[in-house]
Parts: structure tokens; C-alpha cells; sequence
């Protein structure tokens, strides 16, 4: 059974089949009880639980992140929204230095069973502090994971396995979807971390992305089909653990790939993703990897530089016809 | 006339929903009055007017979904006309406005690699720097995996890389099989196998009948080499044939001779050790012939390097005879008899068989009256040698004699040489035959 | 008292005399009375400094109880000594911070502790998991970076674990321990159940926006009763080398839990007893009543910071000699002497045994093996994918 709903209807669908399912799963974040969430995402949910399990907190995301890191090692199994990701930096310290390392320093003897959400990545005329995409951020840690779903059905059965993992759970959110919708499966759908997604088939060139870039590229792949290409559109989902297997598959097929990020393109996911290709596809490779990323500039407000700023169509398009040698259009 | 849009009321709002006309066509509505109730994502309000006029016109009806940016309706100030609704221009907007991050088809950003490619490219149009073949991994691999010689495919990718379509186009036209060192085939394959990858057309292997009185035999190691070097020269190697008969009393009775002054020293000239002589010392004249096909053109030789056919039980093999216009008959001899019998003993070394300029295939001794020879690639011409036989002739008297005349073929490459070239050497290597005397000069 | 020099001790003792504080928060037991005496004519270096208490208030511990008392603290000081030995060795690498002259603190307040609750520190640590029961060998083969050690040799001396035993682990990014030591306490509440938190932090950490924004968060839980977390501020006098006046223009730590909502009182942190006395009567109260509790005790370390400040350019050697005159281990010892509950021969007894059981603990730690190879790639997550590199 699927129904279509959206984004944002299947995230909170998926946070209240586990706090009925789940005594010790709690919501904490800026504004998310009373005013029901800035994005709206726990709309509801406060009357229906309560302030002890739909917490309100004080602007101080070192101070509650922390504390729920605190509470996670104590078998509580809270789930804290990062108003937006670009706050996270303020408790980064809680996230990185605690969250992540302390099993490994305490000898396996604590887990922590958190979940951090939020919108991640711009897009929206947010301009610099408000437009970043941390993934490759916080995937650079050992001991986090860091999952990127984009569909309604993902979203929903990702934060149903985020919140089940004994590990701390970075879980980027695309912002800017939250209204769109797509069929949803009923009732318990946990999607796996460390799957990929095949989005489209195809067999002249592997799109891979995550996140609102996989949209970009499912439309760069309509139009590359207008001129014969069949372009393959991997939905990545989990950037740690990461699913090598299928890129490598894919890249076996179609010995082409372009990889596509939101983000910076130094030190990014997509330099990841050619690597991985180079290190195990090498031999089925018929062009360089090409990256497709953000401008190297901090996100600008104007709507046209904000375009610019970001991956476009238009240069996934070209991408994936250079490494086609084709003339780009 | 100002348009009544749906605003955008939060940061990730794509569209909204028109729940509700408050205003009807027609009415008269002052800048504030809320004219309709609009739903989005996240809240239900009412959309007040930004002008005043008239409601001209309603564009979105109640219920109806409306991307962010659009019109939902016109207000006319006084005397204003409703305009035609513009289906191009409204479009565009509403499709900008409904990407789901705005447009991203609008950024005009892109990236421009392309012209350093270019002019990568005419630096290095070949895409062979030092011998390296520029050439994507998946190239490699074909070329590995079907025994393909990347230097016979021009590459189509910038710098002159060989790319993916370059190899299977020249699998597809079979122009790109391996010819030197063919022993490094994979074994184990069947020669149906081979053509297959390498493009030839299976359709012209045909599965076995399997009649009764038939036998399937697998193919020696060296028979598939010699059939794949052999197709592959037929194949590729514009051939061109020239024969002439050459009368060889003269040579004859100078070989009787020489062989008696050298019998303590156990030499045996025999005619092949003539002829070989021979066509080597008229190669001086035309060095297109004492030549290879290599990939950057046409290799003239100065030393003539004569590969001489020998045939195996199992197949055949060309040992060469190095440098042998500087050699004298009696020194030819005795290499070509040791190089023959340890072919047939396959005692060789690689370096004894590999690298003539030219080879001599000579079937005298079974009694053809002639043939002619493929090219042994990169070979620029090969010559096949028949039987001497007794033939009537005429002398310079118009008389008829007896004469032992012989046949030589040239086959010769036409991208090499032309026709006269090969006939004037083959002129040429007659006349030093009939006239053995040149041979000691 | 050198001329131009005013005693550190002097100084604090000042702040305490004077501070709004005793006069600002009602209902909070005055440290005036119970303290030693510091008027000029009555230094304590001259009569000892010990347990004159003006109050004449009853001491609550027995003889039995103060001997105890007295091996637990002679014990964390041998430790502490046989890591300096062993980092000097350079057979304990990395950062070491030892507990010396601060041992009554978490002596004193560990006598309150109660199976279930959950302690949390910075990374002067070790006298907290000697104090709740570690095996001295397994903190010592931690220390020497040992497979057998308390956390299987992936700590160090910073990260002592002991969870079933209530330690909830040394922390070395000062103050980022705080916020988790709350949450702790939130979830006791949350599970129902009357445990408390013990949440050490020192006078640095107090500078940072975790502490700050933490004791926000406990002020605000515990309204609801929903924060059982003992805040226990070891106010040593110096994060590193910069001394509390010289990060703060408010020196009065304990004051600022005002901020927050949080009641807080300050005690002598050398004093076992008065430690005692605070920690017993807080804990209680944090435990009835789910708000948080904040106590400073006053205290010193004679040891340099680390194992390899040697410099100590920050404080001079009078300071050091004037406060390791009220060293805890030696007021108490003096008074158990004084009071002929322990003779000199029982002192070097008692001191013998401790320094054997740390001989013991160093031999077992050089003995050990270190961790097998296999241990890089474990702990990192819990659950099926355990590491996800290339082994």
C-alpha cells in the first residue's frame, strides 16, 4: 500500500511511528513543541505527547545537542532538529567530539542513539550563513552516519532506521522539498542505510548524486534522452556508510560517470565518488570523472548569482556529454 | 495592467493553492481588500490586494494549484483592457518559479574546458606522445582483452584520445588486430572465438557440420597466429604481383662450379642461396621495397634483413638472414642451412625469426611451376620462388634449346611501392641471375 | 608572609569573605564559619590549618570513617605520583593531568554517590574511577596504553570509562562535557528513576558557552524537577596557567549558577570533612527534589598542570609551598595524629600499603600486552557495521 504525501508529511509520519512504537524516543529542538516547528515538521505533535517528549529548548544547539548526546548514552533515543544545518556549526563540538568518538574512547562501553535532522543545503535566497551543504562535513567523521534521502518514501523509511541505529545519525534533510510529494509506503518501510538508489536505468552514463541534485539530474536525463543518451541517475542516500557497489556497477555498464553535489567542489562527495570509480572501475572507464558542484563562493542572495552558485541542468548536460565526447549544447 | 501573483509566503513554498475567490470578476477593489484565500505548504491566508481597480480578470480557479510567481488574476485600472494572456512568456515564469530550486535550467554558468582541449588537441592530433598512446582505460581494455593494436585506431577524444566508440568502430570494420608478436594470444580461445571479438563477422565462420568422416581439430597455437597474421595482411595489405621467369643455366652452371671448389669446405650452394643473393643485391635500387609499414609512415632500410620461409610440420616460420647484401653466397649458405634446420628442430631464438625487411618463400623444391606469397607484415614485399624446369628456349640464333627456366613472384605492398617499382626490380633481380657473374661483384 | 607578596591564599579567601554572594542567597550555609581562619594574625601556616572550625559544629565522621578516608586519598596520591614517575619514563604518552592536591574534592563528594548514579568529568580523572571502584591495574594499563586497560588502551589517561561502576567518563575538550552531564540528568528523570548526576567541571570550563549554555538548560529542566545534576565545580585557581581573576571579572564561580536559576553554595575544598558535610546534604537535596545543585570547592593543584609543565611560569614556588601547607592529605593526616586515632608508624604503614598496591598496578601495566591490532577497527559504531575503511 503507498499513498502520496509529502516530504514533510512522511518525516513526521516516520518520527510518530516510533515515538508510539518507543517509550524512549524523544523530539528536541528550537521551536519545534508550541509553534509546532519552523518548517512545520512537528506540527501536532507537542499537544499529542507533551513537553517531556516534544522539547522546546533555548537557542543553544552546543548546550541541547549535547545534552540529548547525554541522554542518547543513557538509552534515550532522542531525535534533535537542527532548526536548519547551517546552526549545527554551534554544536559542532557536542556532534564531533562527543557524539562521534565516544564509544571509541570509552572502549565500546556507551552508544549513542541519536538522531540530528534538519534542512540542509540553500536554494531558497537564504544567502551565506543560511546556504550550506554539510555532508561531506560531518562524513568525514568516523563514528557518525550520514544519510541524504530525497523521495518521500526514503525520507520516511530512513528516519525510521536512523532513529532504531545505536549511532549518532546525521540526517540531511532537503530543505527546499519539503512540499513535494511522492507515494509513501504504508506503515513500516525502513530503508537500509548504505544503498543506493538506481532512480533511472540507462547505459550511456552514470549521474550520481544525492539529496535535491538527484532531481537535477533526473531532468538533465530527460534531456540528454531528447538526443539518444541514456543516462543511469544514482540516488546515493547514504553518504556513510557509502555504497560503493553500485557505482561501481553502474560505472562497469555504462564506463562513463559524472558525479553532482550542491556543495563546494574541494574535498566534496563527488571527489569521493571519483575516486572510488578510479580505484575500482578504472579499467571500464572511457572518460575522466567529471564533478559538477557549487561555485566556490559563499551562497550570494541575489536570486541570478544564487543560480549561478548552484549546480544547473544545463551543466549536468554538458558533464555528462564531455565525458561522452560529445559537443556540448 | 497589474498582475495578482502567487506570493511567496516561506522559504520552500513552490505553490500554493487557491482555495477561494473572495472577489468576483468585475469587482471594484481598493489596495488591502483580501480578494482571495490562498493555501500553501504551511498556512492557509487571505491575499490581499497590492492595487487598486477592477477585478478583470480571473485566471486561477478555486481549488487549482498555482506555482509561486504566477498570475492568478488581473486588476484593470480605469479603462484598462484585459491583455490576451501571453501562453509563452506566463509559462516560462511558472516554470521557473516551480523548479523545485527555482530554475536551475536558467543558471547560465558553464563550463568552459572545452577550448584548452582543443587546443590540446592540435598539438598533439595523433594522441601519441613517445610512443604512449593516449588512450582511456576502457580502450585499454578492449584493446588487451581482443589483441587490438591501438596504434592502427585514431582516436576521436580531445588530445586525440582513443576513446570507447574509436575501438568498437574499428572492431566493427576489423582494422585494428595485433600483427606483431601475435605469440602473445591468450590460449585457450577457439580461432571462432578470436574473429569474433575482433570483429570479424561470425557469419562467415560456420558452425561445424559434424557429418560423419569429420573430424574437429582445434587449431595449433601457431596455426591460429600464422591465420590471424595472414588474414589480417590479405585483409589490409593492398597486395600488387609481378612475375617474371628467369633463366637460370648460367646460374646453374656457376653453382656446379662453386660447389666443387667449396666441397672440402662443406659448402652446398643452393639455387635459393642465388636468388636470395640476388634479390638483395638488386634492392640497392630500390630501397621501397627493403621496407616496413610502421604507424608513423613508410621505414626505409639500408641493410637488408631477408626472411626466408621455412615450413614446420606444424606450420611455418621466417628466420632472417641479417645484413645479407654484405654477405657472400658461401656465408649465405651455411646460415640459411643452420637457420632452417634448427626451425625444424625449433631451436630459434625470437630474435632469429623477428624483424626482416623482406622475405624470400621458396616452394622449388615440391615442384610448383609457380605461386604467389602473402606479405609479411610490416614487410613491404615478399618473393615466392617455383621449381626450375627444363623448358624449350630460344637462343640468340632464333634456335630452339633446352633451358631451365624459373618463375619468381613479388608480391608487394601498393601503399609502399607502385607497379613499376616492383617491376623493374624484378627486372632487375632476373638480369643479375642470368648473369650470376654480378653476384660476386 | 614576604612583603609585596599577597598570598593567593589570601586573596581567595578574601573573595569568599567578601563576596555578595553570602549575602545574597539566603538559606545557604555560610562557608565563613567553617573555614580555617586566614586573619593575619591566625595564618593557618602557623597553627597547621586544621579543623579549627569556629562554628563548632559536630564533625560527622567517624574515626573508622576518617581513616578510610585518609587510605582512599593516599591512594589517589600514590597513583598520581607513579604517573608522573611513568610519564617521565615516557612509558605514558600523550596529555596526563594528575589529581594532586585536589584529592578531598572527589573523595568528599563520592562519599554521597549512590549505586546508580552516573559521575562525568573533565580529563583529571583518575581519582574519580579509583574513588567509584576501578581496578587500579586496569586505570594504570590504560594509562601505559594497554589492551588490558579500563578502556582497552583507546582512551588514555584523559577517558576513563567504568559505565557499571556509575563513570561516565573523563572528557578531554574542556566544558564539552557538560552539556551530555546534563542530559544524563534529564534522563534519569525521564526513566523514572531517583538517581543523580555528579557533574565535575573545573573553573576554565566556566568560560565557555557549553557551560553556560548547559547550566541554562538544567536551570530551566529542573524547574520541572526534571534536572538531578550536582554541579561540583574543582576551582583549582588555574585553567593551565591563567589564573581564575584573569578570565573573569565575576570570580565568584559558584555565584554565577545564579544566572540560571541554580542553587549553589561554595565550600573548602581541602577540607574532606566540610566536603563531606556539603556533598551528603546536596546530593540529597538534588535527588528529592530533581533540580540541579551547584557547589564550588576551593581547592589546589600542587601539581603542574600537565605531566610536562614543568615551567609553572604562571604561579611562583611560594604560592605553590603556602598551599601545599593545607595540603587535604596532610591536614587530615595531622588531625588523625593529633587526635590519636593514627600514630606516626600507622601513617608510614598505611602509606606503605597504598604505594604496594600502586606498585602492583605498574607492574601489571608494564606486564600487560598491548592491544591486539584487530582493536583499531572496533568500537567505532555500535551495531552490525562495526568499521567501514579498509582494514
Amino acid at each position: 500500500m503507498a499513498e502520496t504525501k509529502t516530504y514533510r508529511e512522511a518525516l513526521r509520519e516516520a518520527m510518530v511511528h516510533e515515538l508510539e512504537r518507543d517509550e524512549s524516543v524523544i523530539l528536541m529542538g528550537e521551536d519545534i513543541g508550541v509553534y509546532g516547528g519552523t518548517h512545520l515538521i512537528t506540527d501536532g505533535l507537542y499537544d499529542e505527547y507533551g513537553p517531556k517528549r516534544i522539547m522546546d529548548v533555548p537557542i543553544s544547539e552546543n548546550g541541547f545537542t549535547g545534552a540529548a548526546i547525554g541522554m542518547a548514552m543513557m538509552g534515550m533515543r532522542p531525535v534533535v532538529e537542527m532548526m536548519t544545518w547551517n546552526f549545527s556549526f554551534l554544536a559542532a563540538d557536542q556532534i564531533i567530539q562527543n557524539a562521534a568518538k565516544v564509544r571509541y574512547f570509552s572502549g565500546g562501553q556507551v552508544e549513542v542513539p541519536l538522531v540530528i535532522r534538519g534542512p540542509n543545503g540553500g536554494g531558497v535566497q537564504l544567502s551565506a550563513q543560511h546556504t550550506h551543504s554539510l555532508e561531506s562535513f560531518y562524513a568525514h567523521f568516523p563514528g557518525l552516519k550520514v544519510v541524504a534521502p530525497v523521495t518521500p518514501n526514503d525520507v520516511k523509511g530512513m528516519m525510521l532506521t536512523a532513529i532504531r541505529d545505536p549511532n549518532p545519525v546525521i540526517f540531511l534533510e532537503a530543505g527546499a522539498l519539503y512540499g513535494t510529494k511522492g507515494e509513501v509506503e504504508e506503515g513500516d518501510n525502513a530503508v537500509p542505510f548504505g544503498k543506493a538508489r538506481i532512480a533511472r536505468e540507462g547505459s550511456d552514463v552514470t549521474l550520481i548524486a544525492y539529496g535535491r541534485q538527484v532531481n537535477l539530474c533526473l531532468r538533465a536525463a530527460d534531456t540528454l534522452a531528447e538526443d539518444g543518451f541514456e543516462a543511469e541517475v544514482i540516488d546515493l542516500r547514504s553518504l556513510r556508510p557509502f555504497d560503493e557497489d553500485t557505482i561501481v556497477e553502474s560505472v562497469e555498464k555504462t564506463h562513463r560517470a559524472v558525479a553532482v553535489q550542491e556543495q563546494w567542489r574541494w574535498f566534496g562527495v563527488a571527489s569521493e565518488v571519483a575516486a572510488i570509480i578510479q580505484d575500482r572501475a578504472f579499467d571500464s572507464l572511457d572518460a575522466p570523472v567529471e564533478r559538477v558542484s557549487g561555485a566556490e563562493v559563499p551562497g550570494p542572495y541575489a536570486r541570478n548569482l544564487e543560480l549561478m552558485a548552484f549546480p544547473s541542468e544545463k551543466q549536468v548536460v554538458n558533464a555528462a556529454r564531455r565525458v561522452m565526447y560529445e559537443e556540448e549544447k | 495592467m497589474p498582475e495578482v501573483i502567487m506570493p511567496k509566503m516561506g522559504d520552500a513554498m513552490e505553490e500554493g493553492t487557491l482555495l477561494k475567490w473572495l472577489k468576483s470578476e468585475g469587482d471594484e477593489v481598493s489596495e488591502g481588500d483580501p480578494i482571495a484565500e490562498i493555501e500553501t505548504d504551511k498556512v492557509t491566508m487571505e491575499l490581499e490586494a497590492e492595487d487598486a481597480g477592477t477585478l478583470a480578470q480571473l485566471i486561477a480557479s478555486e481549488g487549482q494549484d498555482v506555482p509561486v510567481g504566477e498570475a492568478i488574476a488581473f486588476i484593470a485600472g480605469e479603462g484598462e483592457e484585459v491583455p490576451e494572456r501571453s501562453e509563452g512568456g506566463g509559462e516560462e515564469e511558472a516554470e521557473e518559479g516551480g523548479e523545485e530550486d527555482g530554475g536551475g535550467a536558467q543558471a547560465t554558468a558553464t563550463e568552459t574546458e572545452a577550448p584548452e582541449e582543443e587546443e590540446a588537441q592540435e598539438e598533439q592530433a595523433d594522441g601519441r606522445a613517445d610512443g604512449h598512446f593516449r588512450a582511456s582505460p576502457i580502450v585499454r581494455r578492449l584493446a588487451e582483452e581482443n589483441d587490438l593494436d591501438l596504434s592502427k585506431i585514431d582516436g576521436s577524444g580531445p588530445a586525440g584520445r582513443i576513446v570507447e566508440r574509436d575501438v568498437r568502430a574499428a572492431m566493427e570494420s576489423g582494422t585494428a588486430q595485433r600483427t606483431e608478436d601475435g605469440a602473445e594470444q591468450a590460449d585457450g580461445q577457439t580461432q571462432p572465438q578470436q574473429a569474433a571479438q575482433q570483429g570479424i563477422q561470425p557469419a562467415r565462420v560456420p558452425e561445424p557440420t559434424e557429418a560423419p568422416g569429420t573430424q574437429l581439430i582445434e587449431p595449433t597455437r601457431m596455426q591460429r597466429v600464422i591465420g590471424e597474421r595472414m588474414t589480417e595482411a590479405k585483409q589490409h595489405i593492398p597486395h600488387f604481383y609481378a612475375s617474371v621467369e628467369v633463366r637460370m643455366d648460367a646460374a646453374m652452371a656457376l653453382r656446379k662450379q662453386l660447389n666443387e671448389q667449396l666441397e672440402p669446405e662443406g659448402v652446398k650452394l643452393s639455387v635459393n642461396d642465388f636468388v636470395m643473393k640476388a634479390a638483395a643485391v638488386a634492392l640497392r635500387n630500390y630501397p621501397n621495397l627493403n621496407a616496413l609499414y610502421t604507424s608513423k609512415g613508410i621505414e626505409l632500410h639500408e641493410k637488408v634483413d631477408m626472411a626466408m620461409a621455412v615450413a614446420l610440420d606444424a606450420g611455418l616460420i621466417t628466420p632472417v638472414i641479417r645484413d645479407i647484401g654484405s654477405k657472400g653466397l658461401a656465408a649465405i649458405s651455411r646460415e640459411s642451412k643452420d637457420l632452417a634446420s634448427r626451425a625444424r628442430e625449433g631451436k630459434l631464438q625470437p630474435d632469429e625469426y623477428q624483424g626482416g625487411t623482406i622475405t624470400v618463400s621458396n616452394m622449388g623444391m615440391f615442384g610448383v611451376e609457380s605461386f604467389t606469397a602473402i606479405i609479411n607484415p610490416p614487410q613491404a614485399a615478399i618473393i615466392a620462388v617455383s621449381s626450375i624446369a627444363k623448358r624449350p628456349d630460344y637462343d640468340e640464333n632464333g634456335e630452339i634449346v633446352p633451358a631451365s627456366m624459373m618463375k619468381l613472384t613479388l608480391s608487394a605492398d601498393h601503399r609502399i611501392a607502385n607497379g613499376r617499382d616492383g617491376a623493374l626490380y624484378m627486372s632487375e633481380v632476373k638480369k643479375t641471375l642470368e648473369n650470376p657473374v654480378l653476384l660476386m661483384v | 608572609m614576604k612583603s609585596g607578596y599577597r598570598s593567593v591564599w589570601e586573596r581567595l579567601w578574601d573573595y569568599i569573605r567578601n563576596s555578595r554572594f553570602w549575602y545574597s542567597v539566603p538559606g545557604i550555609v555560610s562557608l565563613r564559619g567553617k573555614g580555617p581562619s586566614m586573619s593575619a594574625d591566625n595564618e593557618h601556616s602557623e597553627n597547621g590549618g586544621v579543623e579549627t572550625r569556629e562554628d563548632g559544629g559536630a564533625i560527622a565522621t567517624s574515626s573508622e570513617r576518617l581513616v578510610d578516608l585518609y587510605k582512599e586519598m593516599a591512594l589517589i596520591r600514590a597513583f598520581e605520583e607513579a604517573c608522573q614517575r611513568g610519564f617521565r619514563q615516557g612509558k605514558i604518552g600523550g596529555y596526563l593531568h594528575v589529581y594532586i592536591g585536589q584529592e578531598a574534592v572527589a573523595t568528599g563528594f563520592l562519599q554521597a554517590f549512590k549505586e546508580g548514579d552516573k559521575v562525568i568529568t573533565a580529563y583529571r580523572d583518575h581519582a574519580h574511577a579509583l574513588l567509584l571502584g576501578s581496578d587500579p591495574n586496569e586505570i594504570m594499563a590504560e594509562l601505559y596504553g594497554k589492551g588490558t586497560g579500563l578502556v582497552k588502551g583507546k582512551g588514555g589517561s584523559m577517558h576513563l570509562f567504568d559505565v557499571d561502576r556509575g563513570l561516565m567518563g573523563g572528557y578531554g575538550i574542556v566544558g564539552g562535557h557538560i552539556p551530555p552531564g546534563v542530559g544524563f540528568a534529564y534522563a534519569m528523570k525521564y526513566q523514572e528513576t531517583d538517581h543523580i548526576t555528579q557533574l565535575y567541571l573545573g573553573d576554565g570550563a566556566m568560560s565557555t558557552g557549553a557551560f553556560h549554555e548547559a547550566a541554562n538548560l538544567a536551570g530551566l529542566w529542573g524547574k520541572d524537577g526534571l534536572c538531578p545534576c550536582l554541579f561540583i565545580v574543582e576551582n583549582n585557581q588555574y585553567g593551565m596557567g591563567t589564573s581564575v581573576e584573569r578570565t573573569t571579572a565575576m570570580t565568584d564561580l559558584a555565584a554565577k549558577f545564579d544566572a540560571y536559576g541554580i542553587e549553589n553554595e561554595k565550600v573548602d575544598g581541602m577540607d574532606i570533612e566540610a566536603v563531606i558535610e556539603v556533598a551528603e546534604r546536596t546530593a540529597e537535596q538534588v535527588r528529592e527534589t530533581g533540580k540541579p545543585y551547584a557547589v564550588e570547592a576551593l581547592t589546589y593543584r600542587t601539581a603542574s598542570h600537565g605531566a610536562a609543565d614543568f615551567m609553572e611560569k604562571y604561579r611562583t614556588k611560594e604560592e605553590v609551598n603556602e598551599w601545599r601547607k593545607r595540603d587535604p592529605i596532610g591536614l587530615l593526616e595531622h588531625k588523625l595524629i593529633e587526635n590519636d586515632v593514627l600514630d606516626e608508624e600507622k601513617i608510614e604503614e598505611i602509606k606503605g600499603e597504598v604505594k604496594e598496591r600502586i606498585a602492583e598496578a605498574v607492574k601489571f601495566a608494564e606486564e600487560s600486552e598491548e592491544p591486539p591490532e584487530e582493536e583499531l577497527y572496533t568500537d567505532v559504531y555500535s551495531g552490525a557495521d562495526e568499521y567501514m575503511g579498509e582494514e
